[in-house]
Parts: C-alpha cells; structure tokens; sequence
C-alpha cells in the first residue's frame, strides 16, 4: 500500500467532517494526518512528516500545496468553494503540478479553465429509510445561527419562515464571536432556543423534530449539515451559492434565497412535502452515483505524478507562503505576483504563458500573433534610443516617446535586434529606467532573453542605471529582450496603465568597470 | 478508371460534420467508383486525416469565422486572410487539385457541405471544368458555410449568382441540399431541380436500452442555437411535474469561450436532479455509449437559425433508433413528420409534455416505431444518394 500524509485543518479533528473521506482514502493507502492549525505558529514538522510519504493529499489547505510540490511530491489538492474562491489565479498556476478534486462544480470550472489538472465530484450522504422521512403535517424548522455576520441571522431567517413554519429552534452558537441574542418570536410560532448540545445525539433528537431546515452558511465546501437535513427528507432553505445551489434547483428539490435583497416571506405550503421528497430521493440517487464514482476518485489520486524536486527551500516556501496567505488575501496576491518566478519553476508553465494570465492578455496575444516581428541590426555602439520617436527597435508592451522618456504600458515590453554572431562573445544589457512613483518603493522586473530567464531586480523610483550579462550561448542572430514588471497603475488624467520608464537600452561589449547588476532573487533577498 | 472525389476545404476540426460527411458519402457511394478520394484542410489532424484516409488538401479560408489559430501553430501555417487572398487561394487549390489528380471526364467531384470560397473557385475554374469535362460536380447544400464570407453585404447573392453561372456553363452540375424547405428555396432561387439529401450515418441499429427510467439525450456541444438555453427550464418542469426522478437527462456543456459567461445559468442546469451536464467535448465511442443508453434524443434548435438546416444528429439518432422531438419551423422538421422519426412541437410547453408522453408509452411500441422510422429513412436517404449522383 502506497504512503500518503493527509494534511487536515485542525478544525476538522473535532468535527471529523472529513472522515467520510478519509475512510475510503484508508482503504488504498497508509494514511498519516497531520492536522494544521491557522491560529497557532508555523508547524515546520509538517515538511518531515511529508518526507516519506508516496503522496500527499492536501484537505482545504490548499495554499500548502506549493510546499509539496516542491518537495517532489506526488499532490493532490481538495479545496473548498468556501475558502478558496476568491483566491488569484496563481494560488491555483503555482500547483499547476498537483492534481484537483472539487466538491463545487463552481470552483472545479475555474481551476479547469486556468489549465489545471482536476476531477469533479459530488458526495451526497446515505439517505434515511422512506418509512424514516419525517411527515409535514406542521411545518417545524431548525436554524443553527452560525455565522449572523455574513448575512444568514435570526432576523432574515423569520422573516421567511414567520408565516408558514409552528415552530422554530435557534441553535445560537456561533462559529466566531460572541452569539447574537435571539429576541422573542415575533408571529405565529412558537420559539425555541439552544447554546449548547451535551451530545451529538441531543442534537439529532432535535433535527429529528424538523422538517424545515434552513442551511446556516452563506457559502459551502461541501454541506454536509444541507446535505444531511436533504437526506432526511427536510425541506432545505439556503443562501442562493455554492454549495447549497448546486444540490438544490429552486422549487425543485429545495428553496433558495438570497440573503442580499430584503427578505419576503415564503409560501411553501402546498409544495413542501414534494420539495422535501425530491431533496430525499435526489440524495438517494446521487449517493448510488457517488458510490459507483469512488473507484474512479482513487485511480484520479493514483495518477498524481511526482513533481520533480525544485532547488526551492520547503522551509523557506513555507514561511513566506504561511505569513503572506494570513496577512490578507492582498498581500497574497502581490507575494505571488512577485514570485513568479518561483510559480513558472514550480508550475511548469512558462513564464509569458503566466504574464499573458497576469495581465489579462486579450486573445490575439494569448493565441500568438502571426505578425512578422522585424529583427533590425543594431548600430555599432548598439544604443536603442527609445526617445526616438521612429524607434525600430521596439516590440509590444511600449507607449510613445514623450520629451526625456518612453513608458512601458501595461507590465510586459519587448525590444527585438539582430545580431551579427561571433563566437564565445558574451554581452552587456544595460538601460537607464524609473520606476513609477504611484507603485509601492520598487517594481520588481524580470528579464528575459530570448526567452530565457536573465535574472530579475528591483527598479527604484528614479534615474538609475542598470546592467547584466548575457551569456554568449543565449545570443542568436535574431534576439528578444522581454521585461515583465509585477504592477502597473494608471495615473490621474492619463488613460494608460504604466510601470517603468525608460530612456535607453544598451547591448554591447562587457565593460569590467560597470560590473553587472547582481540579480535580487528572492532565495538569496536578505 | 473512375474517381469519386469527395472535397471539404472546411474539414479542418476533429469534432463537427464535416468528417463524418466525408467518410459516410465515402462508403455509401464510393463502392460505384474505382477509386475514391477524400480531400479536407491542411489543419486537420495528421492522425484523423490518417484515420479517415483524408488528404489534408486545401488552405482554410475561413479563420476569420473559425477559431483555428491552435491548428495554425500547429501546422506551421497561415491562413489566407481578406476577401482576395481567400479567393485566389481556393482558386489556386482547385487547379492544383485538378492537375494533381489528373481529373477527367470519368470523375465526379462531390462538396457534400460546399463553403462560399469553393463556389467562387469552381466558377473560376468553369473554363477548366470545360474543358475537362467531369461526370458530374455535386454541391450539397447545408445551410452552414455557403454564405461564409464577410466580404458582401448580401453574401447569399454573390454565392446564388455563382451557382447560376456554374449551372449555365455546361458542366453537368446537380445540386442536393441536406432539408426539403432548404431544397424548395433554392429550386425557387435557381430555377432548376434540386434532390433532397439528408446526412447518412454507418452505424447499426441499436435496440432501445432496457431499464426501469426514461434517459433523454441532448447530443453534441453546446450552443445557443441548439436550444442549451432552454435545457434548465424544460428539465426543471418534468423534474417539477414529476414524483420520481424516473426521467434523466444529459446534455454536454458549453465550450470554454462561452462557458466563462454562463457559469450561472450550467450551475442551475447542474443542480437539477437526475441532470448529468457532460464536457463540451466528448469522444466518439463516449457519443456512442450515451445514444445506447438513451429512450429519446431532445433537439430544442433555434427555428431562426436552423429554418432550412438539417443535422447529423438526425441522422444519429435515426441510425441509431432513437426518436427525437424537436420544433416546428426548423428546417428537418418535415423529415422528422414524414418519417414519424419522432415528434414536431410547436413550443417549449408542448415539448415537455411530449417528452412525458414518450416515456409513459411502453417500451416494445418505442421500439417498433423506431425501427420502422428508421427503415424509412435509410432507405429514402439512399434512394436520393442514388439520385444526385445518378
């Protein structure tokens, strides 16, 4: 039996809501879980307990995925609509390596469309026996006030149960923070309020005396708790998102709202008892279908391949990831944007093909251009003036040449020259550029030379002179010089997104007493 | 030594008709020639073109209507772009293909789907196919790419007028279209006869699949024109009118371009119960497992886009044994009437309760109107092969 570390969040130790999982999981694999904790320190023991396993399946955590990948390890990723949708297409380039499971057809299609490797699925619980469905004879509903601050509260949810439902049980415990209080009914129910369950089975006694569930999350990873009250034969009412909206078709087989207009009262009188029944036999289809798919979700593990190790300290990658995911999703994003170096090795995907997603390349670029590039000789001191207004040395990403100098718009810009070759001649790239004020203290900008990364550095906001070599074996006759800039802004009163300024690009013979610019990676930044 | 000569300058993508047609008209006809020869586009797949024994002939004139740059960088080529440059390349094609082959008067050139750029380049060449004088030259009507040319602002006059100097030049021409509307209109257009010629498949009859539920298909990749829209509200009221989840459905989702706007409406699709939503692009032996598994093949095309145009999916479905139900006005619904291939609804109402009708009905009556359906239409579409080429 292979080795495989399942890495948890800590969250789910005393839910077990990935047990059902994990169960199936032990039945292919030697399992280790490793339990992550977001509130606690960084728990390096992580790299070592994924040392020897065959695989690594990664639960939720998904921003750890990268670690792994740069171990070598054969990866799977399962994230959750609820925590991942929002994150940069990067989060998902960076484990291009890992193969994906999803629970919500919503995030399956956008981690597919960014060219990733994954399989939908869709777990539906064991339904309850027919003779076991509760009866609708009144209409008693269940709310566990979990997260009032995203929308789901006390006050919505009477709102649309006040003038059908007989009674209503509030579980006010809420995930965070202190619970809202729960004033008197206001209607004609009666109202009934918990704080806490002494058992799991106090719990269902209650659940068991509803037949109106309202599903206490605006968004979902899953839904087992929906899920569960839908296998019971309860009428499900959810928030219009996934997960809930992509088990549940509005008067089909359950109610959706939306928390976001105001609430009207609903009037499921007549269509309960069909509403529930369906929710109960479209679980009792889609388990079947669940069932029959788990062979499949084991070869879909089976064939994660191994990434090829990275020269990328996991220690390292652990501690930037780690701090930059739980500062903001901002700063996230702007790590990311940063390392893209790092996400094109780690990847595979080559690091124009990850410019073009950055900058939202319009199709024609994205497609690749047939247009004929001309490739020009340049003049013996090999000076590309980019004052000249005629510069015939310029490639895509270039505005106009204004008095003293010429913009990049946007964060990718291209010169193409010809050269006559000589052997074993190495050169110099040299150019005098600016960083725009309105970004943050530096650009980062990556140099490529005919595709080939050159190095990659940090443009100040002023004048300044940079330089680097280019080693004889990248220099062919015609050549491509590609700068890409991790931001653009667009100033006040201009229409155009701007980086950098330049005012020349110089290629010619080394010169020993301008030593080159010693590349700021970030594996050897301070 | 006769040649049949089936040319599709089109035929440039792995999925779509145009394969099909060429390797279907290929066995239906090729056997009453010595030799026969498929012709498609330089961008089609080395290994399909191999498959279907294709020579991958002609330029592709059409990249500003089709997205084909994936197939360009490929292949390592450029379509010809602009008005002229199209028309002299399809020019250029039709004399080299002519001389490559050394066709003659034995020979019969046959467009089972003829495009707008062929039209011009055969007119071109009338003095050529003067002097060469072919059995026959075969243009089969679609309604797709006849009119593919951003060059006119009545493109369908330009090609009309084509066909008219072509049916004045001497040449024997004969022309088929796949629908008997589609035929009507140009007969009325042209002044001449035109044989109706629907799509043909090689497959066998496929008895119907014997389960306790009711397994609608709608085939192929998604679009609006074939009524994708439509799908969540017609699924939504069977699910809603019926107390069981007997009835199924399966459809195939958008492609990606499309996909990216319409993430709502496929998730609202995906939430029905009973719904299986399948990848825009499936295989062929995956096509074929869904029609063996399926009661009734659902059609719901737009009557606008589709007045006189036939499909392949028709002609699937009536191979395989499956009835379909489509709307009035679309250009095969009279074949569908004719044939009893199914039924013809007047809306989106009518197609729901239709649907719920064909699954109450027993199994052993679906099954002998398919297979006289079928036996009706097989040999009609053979008969009217016979005709045009006759």
């Amino acid at each position: 039996m292979s080795s495989m570390l399942f890495v948890d969040h800590a969250f789910h130790k005393r839910t077990r809501s990935s047990d059902f999982f994990i169960d199936i999981l032990r039945n292919e694999f030697s399992i280790s879980v490793f339990y992550v904790n977001p509130s606690e320190k960084i728990d390096y023991d992580i790299i070592e307990a994924a040392r020897n396993v065959s695989y690594v399946l990664i639960w939720q955590m998904d921003f750890l995925a990268p670690i792994f990948i740069a171990m070598g390890k054969s990866t799977i990723v399962v994230p959750m609509y609820d925590g991942s949708i929002l994150m940069p297409d990067l989060h998902w380039k960076i484990s291009s390596r890992a193969r994906f499971l999803n629970f919500s057809k919503a995030l399956h299609e956008r981690v597919r469309l960014l060219g990733c490797n994954t399989k939908l699925i869709r777990y539906y619980p064991e339904p309850v026996p027919e003779r076991d469905i509760v009866s609708f004879a009144n209409f008693n509903a269940f709310f566990w006030q979990r997260r009032p601050d995203h929308g789901v509260d006390y006050a919505h949810v009477v709102t649309l149960l006040s003038r059908e439902v007989s009674t209503l049980h509030v579980h006010n415990v809420p995930d965070t923070g202190a619970a809202v209080p729960v004033p008197p009914p206001e209607g004609n129910f009666s109202q009934t309020v918990s704080t806490w369950f002494e058992s799991r089975q106090d719990y269902e006694n209650i659940l068991n005396s509803c037949n109106v569930f309202v599903a206490p999350r605006v968004a979902e990873g899953i839904g087992m708790a929906t899920l569960e009250a839908m296998a019971r034969g309860m009428l499900v009412i959810a928030h219009d998102a996934p997960t809930a909206n992509e088990y549940i078709s509005n008067w089909v087989n359950g109610i959706l709202f939306n928390k976001d207009t105001i609430p009207e009262p609903l009037r499921f009188g007549h269509e309960a008892k069909k509403l529930a029944r369906c929710a109960w036999q479209s679980v009792g289809l889609g388990r079947s279908i669940w069932i029959s798919s788990i062979p499949s979700i084991i070869d879909w593990i089976k064939g994660a391949v191994a990434a090829p190790p990275s020269d990328l300290d996991p220690r390292i990658l652990l501690r930037d990831i780690w701090f930059n995911y739980f500062d903001s999703l901002d700063s996230y994003d702007l790590y990311l944007r940063r390392s893209v170096v790092e996400v094109s090795k780690l990847s595979g995907q080559p690091l124009g093909d990850l410019v073009d997603l950055l900058a939202a390349a319009n199709p024609v670029v994205r497609k690749g251009s047939m247009k004929a590039v001309e490739f020009d000789l340049l003049p013996e001191e090999g000076l590309v003036d980019l004052l000249a207004e005629e510069c015939r040395y310029l490639g895509q990403g270039w505005s106009y040449a204004e008095r003293d100098l010429r913009w990049v718009e946007g964060i990718r810009s291209e010169i193409h020259f010809s050269e006559k070759l000589k052997s074993g001649e190495s050169k110099q790239l040299r150019f005098e550029a600016y960083a725009s004020q309105l970004l943050s203290p530096i650009v980062r900008c990556t140099l490529q030379f005919n595709g080939t990364f050159l190095g990659a550095f940090d443009v100040r906001p002023h004048w300044e002179t940079y330089s680097i070599n280019i080693p004889c074996h990248l220099i062919k006759e015609r050549n491509t010089i590609t700068f890409i800039f991790d931001n653009a802004v667009k100033p006040d009163a201009d229409n155009r997104s701007l980086s950098v300024a330049f005012r020349w690009v110089k290629i010619d013979e080394i010169d020993e007493t301008s030593p080159p610019l010693y590349p700021m990676t970030r594996a050897n930044s301070a | 030594m006769s040649t049949l000569f089936l040319c599709d300058p089109v035929c440039a993508l792995p999925y779509g008709h145009n394969v099909a047609a060429l390797a279907n008209i290929k066995m239906l006809m090729g056997t009453y020639f010595d030799n026969s020869v498929c012709l498609g586009s330089t961008l089609l797949r080395s290994d399909i073109a191999t498959k279907f024994t294709i020579e991958q002939f002609y330029k592709f004139y059409y990249s500003d209507l089709m997205d084909v740059c994936a197939l360009e960088k490929e292949h390592g080529q450029i379509c010809p772009s602009g008005h002229i440059e199209r028309r002299e390349s399809a020019l250029f094609d039709v004399h080299k293909f002519l001389n490559r082959w050394s066709v003659g008067s034995d020979d019969v050139l046959c467009y089972p789907s003829i495009d707008f750029y062929s039209i011009e380049a055969l007119t071109g060449s009338i003095s050529t196919l003067q002097k060469i004088k072919p059995r026959r030259l075969l243009l089969r009507f679609i309604g797709v790419m006849e009119g593919a040319s951003q060059a006119y602002r009545n493109t369908e006059r330009a090609m009309l007028a084509n066909i008219c100097a072509l049916l004045s030049s001497g040449i024997n021409v004969k022309l088929a279209a796949e629908t008997p509307k589609y035929a009507e209109r140009l007969s009325a257009e042209l002044g001449t006869t035109v044989t109706v010629v629907p799509s043909v498949e090689n497959c066998d009859l496929m008895p119907l699949p014997e389960h306790d539920v009711f397994n609608v298909l709608a085939p192929g990749s998604a679009r609006g024109d074939k009524g994708f829209f439509l799908l969540e509200s017609i699924f939504r009221e069977i699910r809603r009118r019926t107390d069981d989840l007997k009835i199924r459905f399966t459809c195939q989702s958008l492609p990606d371009n499309d996909f990216r706007s319409q993430m709502v409406y496929c998730s609202k699709l995906y939430s029905i119960p009973g719904v299986t939503l399948l990848p825009a692009a499936i295989s062929s032996e995956q096509m074929v497992e869904l029609y063996r598994n399926c009661d009734l093949v659902l059609m719901p095309y737009a009557a606008d886009v589709y007045e006189f145009r036939g499909s392949a999916v028709l002609a699937e479905a009536a191979y395989y044994g499956r009835p379909v139900i489509t709307f009035d006005g679309i250009g095969f619904a009279d074949q569908v009437r004719f044939f009893r291939l199914g039924s013809v609804c007047a809306d989106v109402n009518e197609m729901i309760a239709s649907i719920m009708a064909h699954s109450a009905a027993n199994r052993i009556k679906r099954e002998s109107n398919v297979q006289q359906a079928r036996y009706r239409y097989v040999s009609d579409a053979t008969a009217s092969y016979a005709e045009w080429f006759r």
